[in-house]
């Protein structure tokens, strides 16, 4: 981190949708940098998160009202908008409320910047979605945006609004265009989260499991984890990783759009692999593959080139994708074995978390 | 068998082009209007009759696209073979003082429309067809613009459009539906809304000649643009929706002019010749024959995020539809010219006769 934030006069942020898993590492970063923290979340938290002097406000932002008291209440002096249906699949059947959230919510903070604080910085969560299918190689702030679903167009809404606002206004707002970054906190109708639970869970010698995937069905039945396409390949990063990139690019004097990433892709066969091996399983033994679980629109591939953001931000990712996959798996054993919260971290109030 | 067609936006420009062209081809055409206080259907008052006289296949139904019952309800009733949706707050500087507005017309309103499609089970019957622009290209990444031109919007009209063109082509790919964009470069006539630069320019112009106007203020003079006719336009909406594949179409001329190149061949047409003075924000047009100024710059109508250049390539349409536009940009503009002088000159008639006129400021 750079040397402005140690002896700065206290920020005031507020981070919209700060119930999810970037909330709670973006919390995490600023309450570590001395930051006040304001945080949004569309229902009431859970009791164990960050009781450390986070105000939370708990109503929807995409009530105009609401999030209008909210943000002259606060005055911020730099906003990092989590707020969005985060689930391109679940978007097929709320079109609506996606557009909604992901895309007029953000033009909506512009706005009320513009109407009480101008000189509030704001990031914006874009996705590595709005590329889509892309027919390049790698992904980069040039790359053709083509969206395959209502929440990568929605997300694209986002990022080209965020943009003509800077451009029309001058107002200082970015956008990390982020792929997929997982972690501990990841909910587990994510594929990621679910395969290092599978994997905890044959570790500790079960084969059934209560938890159930998006058919309803337990996650591991007969010892076996149901999954759908799995030459799927993603450019995986960790959660802990991105929200300190965000942290630098709001920093930075000028605003622009940014692609936080890896540089590396990896399957979904290759994330069984690295989960079970590490709990000295073949993964060919438990993972068996749904048709039903296949999507007939998704972005089969993803991978980022940060060269930008490494260069302008001399920003790097500290954990690579073996380190991420051990991590999550090994926070899946300790939650099974408890059966409760890891200490401190709140992952029962983050399972469920969808939005 | 006859074939029944849906058009929001009927009474816009484009709206009142299309619904004639498919009354001659024998379409029985239903069109969606904003209940307003005041008669909008002017340019459609030739095809319009009274309800109760029977024979005309022209429906209007009061709906909105920001009020999903209304799509619904109307969908339902109507069952069209097409739906052509061209209503839209449609213009771009209005839209960075309305973005909330805009947002959910331009880009909530086609999604509403395909929902009700889906929602209503006629995704293999009713074909849609979502009018985009060209503005979408905003700031132009090469040129010409064609089908495979990457987009970049610069403003809350243009992002809700770009929302519109995706989740076009998501329903598509997703449902299987018939649907289409057209990315429709600048396309005018005679009934083009009055605060659209060139029918203000035209307007301005007849009324400068007669007298009822002393000058006319413009933003960007040296802006470039792709302008077609708009009757030659809808005609190949309506070819984009009889193809065997859905497909998206770049609708456009293929040349670029300047504003202060249509300003001056308008001005030719009722005898004024322009004499420019000044630089930028201070320059000036002269009526060469009366030394009056005609033209003032106005940074006003200035945008930071301004699109300076667009000109499309209409190459996919020709190639593979065979379409190319009929009219020449000199006689758009001439026939846009005349009209508003006729327009001028019954507003100086009236006048003259002591009745109540209109200055319609913008």
């Amino acid at each position: 981190m750079g040397p402005e934030y140690g002896d700065a006069v206290k920020r005031k942020i507020l981070v919209t949708g700060a119930s999810g898993q970037d909330g709670f590492y973006l919390i995490d970063l600023l309450r570590k940098q001395g930051c006040v923290v304001h945080a949004q979340s569309r229902r009431q938290t859970h009791p164990n998160l960050h009781q450390d002097g986070t105000h939370w406000h708990v109503g929807d932002p995409t009530d105009g009202d609401f999030l209008d008291s909210l943000i002259a209440s606060v005055m911020p002096d730099e906003i990092y908008n989590f707020a969005a249906i985060s689930r391109p699949v679940l978007s097929w059947g709320l079109p609506r409320e996606t557009a909604e959230v992901n895309a007029f919510l953000p033009q909506q903070i512009c706005e009320l910047l513009l109407k009480h604080k101008p000189g509030c910085r704001l990031f914006q969560a874009s996705s590595s979605e709005i590329f889509g299918d892309s027919a390049d190689r790698v992904q980069d702030e040039q790359t053709l945006c083509v969206p395959k679903s209502p929440y990568g167009t929605a997300k694209l809404y986002a990022h080209r609004i965020i943009g003509a606002y800077r451009t029309q206004y001058g107002l200082h707002a970015s956008t990390g265009i982020l792929f997929n970054h997982e972690s501990p906190q990841r909910p587990l109708s994510f594929v990621s989260q679910k395969i290092a639970y599978a994997a905890a869970a044959i570790s500790v010698g079960l084969t059934h499991t209560s938890e159930t995937d998006e058919r309803g069905q337990p996650i591991l039945r007969d010892g076996k984890i149901a999954l759908g396409d799995l030459s799927v390949r993603r450019d995986f990063g960790f959660a802990g990783d991105y929200v300190e990139a965000m942290r630098l690019i709001v920093q930075h004097h000028t605003a622009d759009d940014y692609v936080i990433g890896t540089g590396e892709d990896h399957s979904i066969e290759e994330f069984c692999n690295e989960a079970f091996s590490l709990v000295g399983h073949k993964w060919t033994d438990h993972v068996s593959v749904d048709p039903g679980l296949l999507r007939k629109v998704d972005s089969h591939y993803t991978h980022a080139n940060a060269a930008k953001i490494r260069s302008v931000l001399n920003w790097r990712p500290k954990i690579g994708f073996r380190e991420l996959v051990s991590i999550m798996v090994k926070a899946q054993i300790n939650f099974i074995q408890s059966n409760a919260p890891l200490s401190g971290e709140p992952i029962i109030g983050h399972r469920s978390v969808e939005c | 068998m006859k074939k029944t067609a849906l058009i929001t936006g009927v009474t816009g420009q484009d709206g009142a082009y299309l619904a004639e062209l498919l009354l001659s081809k024998g379409y029985s055409v239903h069109g969606i209007k904003r209940r307003t206080s005041l008669f909008n259907t002017d340019r459609i008052d030739h095809l319009y009759h009274d309800p109760h006289d029977k024979g005309y296949d022209l429906t209007l139904h009061h709906g909105d696209l920001t009020d999903s019952s209304s799509l619904i309800r109307i969908v339902q009733e109507v069952q069209p073979d097409e739906i052509y949706n061209l209503a839209a707050q449609s213009h771009v500087a209005v839209s960075f003082e309305e973005p909330e507005y805009t947002a959910n017309s331009d880009a909530l309103g086609p999604l509403r429309i395909l929902e009700a499609i889906r929602i209503l089970g006629l995704e293999k019957k009713t074909r849609f067809y979502q009018a985009s622009t060209s503005e979408l290209y905003g700031l132009v990444q090469e040129t010409p613009q064609k089908e495979t031109t990457p987009f970049y919007p610069r403003s809350p009209y243009a992002v809700a459009k770009l929302y519109a063109y995706w989740i076009t082509v998501n329903y598509r790919e997703a449902y299987g539906l018939f649907a289409c964009n057209g990315i429709l470069f600048n396309h005018e006539s005679p009934i083009r809304g009055e605060t659209f630069v060139t029918r203000k320019i035209t307007r301005a112009l007849a009324r400068i000649k007669l007298g009822l106007q002393e000058k006319v203020y413009l933003g960007n003079l040296n802006a470039l643009r792709d302008w077609g006719h708009a009757r030659d336009y809808v005609e190949m909406q309506w070819m984009m929706l009889q193809q065997d594949v859905p497909e998206d179409y770049v609708i456009a001329t293929g040349e670029q002019h300047s504003v202060r190149e249509f300003l001056e061949v308008a001005a030719k047409e009722v005898n004024i010749a322009i004499r420019w003075e000044g630089e930028g924000v201070n320059e000036k047009g002269y009526d060469r024959a009366t030394g009056q100024c005609i033209v003032e710059v106005d940074p006003r109508y200035f945008r930071p995020a301004e699109v300076e250049t667009l000109l499309g390539d209409p190459a996919k349409a020709y190639r593979q539809l065979g379409w190319s536009p009929k009219t020449s940009f000199a006689e758009l503009v001439t026939e846009m010219m005349r009209e508003d002088l006729k327009v001028a000159q019954r507003d100086e008639l009236v006048k003259q006769h002591g009745f109540k006129h209109f200055n319609y400021n913008e």
